[in-house]
């Protein structure tokens, strides 16, 4: 489309911004100099000289930057820069601390503008919002006994579990025990290297993101209840499962300890393995085997055998590192590509779509709020609303 | 063209413009009288004491209103929008500063809402947005509007209001 007179003329005009604030909404999307220069597609001198008030740059400039950098674009406009929020504990050692990417911080203030616009709606009409029905948990405790009483609220027996059959249908069904506790699930394709997901208290409500380009949905699961677990202790953040620190190796345990109970893996592996003793070096198609017959992901496994005593000290390191290494994503065909409604409600829960629409059939919020809300254009809420069931 | 300000002892005779909000125009077609006030809104929009910003025409635009409703009245609703304005351009930001929560400063997308009060509090105009007032005065309209002293009306209000000016012309 050609742009008409007015608005050649409006990206052409300089604007008095003040360069403090564009370097403010470059680093808080993560961006160094040189990347941001990358993806603005100037070169490192010119950006600098914007963001020192050398040079002022054109409103199209600015509309590319408010793009690039995933930012509101009236907020390059501010006389001065916000004070930085400040982001969520970082409990990661796996990788390295490594900086935060540019889609992650930004996820971070998806699911913050989130939980922001459930708090208003709550304030509007207290009832459309579920509060989170959560214990509490202390790392003074056994987190095999944090998990046992938690499993049993969840009330979900092993032959439920297994009934589920595959990890795709467990991770949507162990998704929906956790939202019906009140906790808005998030599944965002993040970078594998970086996180797997990260937990949020926000005014009184909860939330858990799981990186969704994590390989299987048994990884899934795991990141859920370990996110769950960084919940019940309040004690929120960025999260790897490392075991190195000591409130991920807590909520690790605690994860394993949930989705894999001790007597019912010790009956397992006399099924599969006959009388052996242990501590037993398990192979890697022990691991699978046994992952699979519990809908986990075998890092999941790894853990739980070791922490019971079944394998040896150091088997889960051993096991896991050839593992850890990043390999390419698979390709998806076009062909098994979900519909946009199934993929929204996959990245937003059911929990955040369900009180969006309930929100806006309730009056609380209008239907250009809840779109933005969903990601959606308001004539798809009726096949959202058959979606959900 | 700037409206005058009211002096604080003298009330300013000129009727009053509206600058009405996306939340504003959703919530007309809810009202059970919404044919006589669609009727109302043309006729206030031809008169010149109706408008609205660019950034709310752009949220609507994916509305069934906004070629039914909208569109055909663009041009007139859109005459005193200043979106081009750098003066305006920096008022904005200065009300995104003031008012992030509100304006949404940390995230990826930009709403209107600053452009309504912002354009409201250089020109004058009352302010129609259908949002419930927030507990937390700096998330809403009506709350931001308060503080900066704009005049801000429901879409019930500004019915009455108009019902009230054609009794007594």
């Amino acid at each position: 489309m050609l742009a008409t007179g007015n608005q050649e003329r409006d990206a052409m005009a300089e604007v008095p911004v003040n360069g403090k604030v564009l370097r403010w909404a470059r680093e808080i999307r993560g961006l160094d100099l040189n990347s941001a220069a990358t993806l603005l597609d100037v070169s490192p001198s010119e950006l600098y000289a914007y963001e020192s008030g050398e040079k002022k740059p054109l409103v199209g400039f600015l509309r590319t930057m408010s793009a690039k950098y995933q930012i509101n674009f009236t907020s390059l406009l501010m006389p001065e820069p916000l004070p930085v929020e400040k982001l969520p504990t970082d409990h990661r050692n796996r990788f390295g601390k490594k900086k935060l990417s540019l889609d992650t911080l930004v996820a971070i203030e998806e699911v913050r503008e989130a939980l922001d616009a459930f708090k208003d709606i709550s304030d509007a009409k207290r009832s459309i919002v579920p509060r989170p029905k959560l214990g509490r948990a202390t790392l003074k405790e056994d987190p095999e006994e944090v998990a046992a009483r938690e499993r049993k609220k969840f009330g979900v027996s092993l032959e439920l579990q297994k009934s589920w059959r595959t990890q795709g249908k467990a991770r949507i069904e162990w998704r929906k025990l956790i939202e019906q506790r009140g906790i808005f699930t998030y599944m965002i394709a993040l970078p594998l290297d970086e996180l797997s997901g990260f937990s949020l208290f926000r005014d009184g409500l909860a939330a858990i993101c799981v990186n969704d380009r994590e390989f299987t949905d048994g990884a899934k699961i795991f990141t859920l209840f370990h996110e769950y677990c960084h919940l019940l202790l309040r004690k929120t953040g960025i999260s790897d499962e490392n075991n190195k620190n000591h409130v991920e190796r807590f909520c690790n345990q605690f994860a394993a300890s949930l989705l894999i109970p001790k007597g019912h893996l010790a009956n397992a592996i006399s099924a599969y393995l006959g009388d052996i003793d242990t501590p037993h070096e398990f192979s890697d198609p022990d691991v699978k085997h046994l992952s699979k017959s519990f809908l986990v992901s075998n890092r999941a496994m790894a853990l739980r055998l070791q922490e019971t005593g079944l394998a040896p000290s150091g088997f889960y390191e051993r096991r896991t590192a050839p593992w850890d290494v990043p390999s390419e994503p698979r390709p998806i065909s076009s062909t098994s590509q979900p519909s946009p409604v199934r993929m929204r409600i996959k990245r937003l829960g059911r929990l955040h779509t369900a009180t969006v629409l309930e929100a806006v059939n309730r009056k609380a919020i209008n239907s250009f709020d809840a779109s933005q809300l969903i990601g959606l254009r308001p004539e798809i809420f009726p096949k959202i609303e058959a979606a959900l069931g | 063209m700037k409206r005058p300000r009211s002096l604080p002892l003298f009330r300013s005779t000129e009727p009053d413009v509206f600058l009405f909000d996306t939340s504003a125009w959703l919530s007309i077609d809810f009202l059970p009288n919404r044919d006589e006030v669609w009727a109302t809104v043309r006729r206030l929009i031809e008169s010149g004491r109706l408008f609205t910003c660019q950034q709310v025409v752009t949220e609507l635009r994916d509305d069934p209103i906004y070629e039914t409703r909208i569109k055909p009245f663009e041009k007139a609703l859109l005459a005193g929008d200043r979106s081009n304005d750098m003066e305006h351009l920096m008022a904005v930001g200065r009300i995104t500063h003031d008012f992030p929560a509100m304006s949404k400063a940390r995230g990826a997308k930009t709403p209107a809402d600053q452009y309504v009060v912002a354009l409201a509090k250089e020109e004058g105009y009352v302010v129609v947005a259908d949002e419930t007032t927030n507990k937390r005065k700096n998330r809403k309209i009506p709350g931001v509007c308060e503080q900066l002293k704009i005049r801000c009306i429901t879409l019930k209000e500004f019915v009455a209001q108009a019902k009230r000016e054609d009794s007594s012309a």
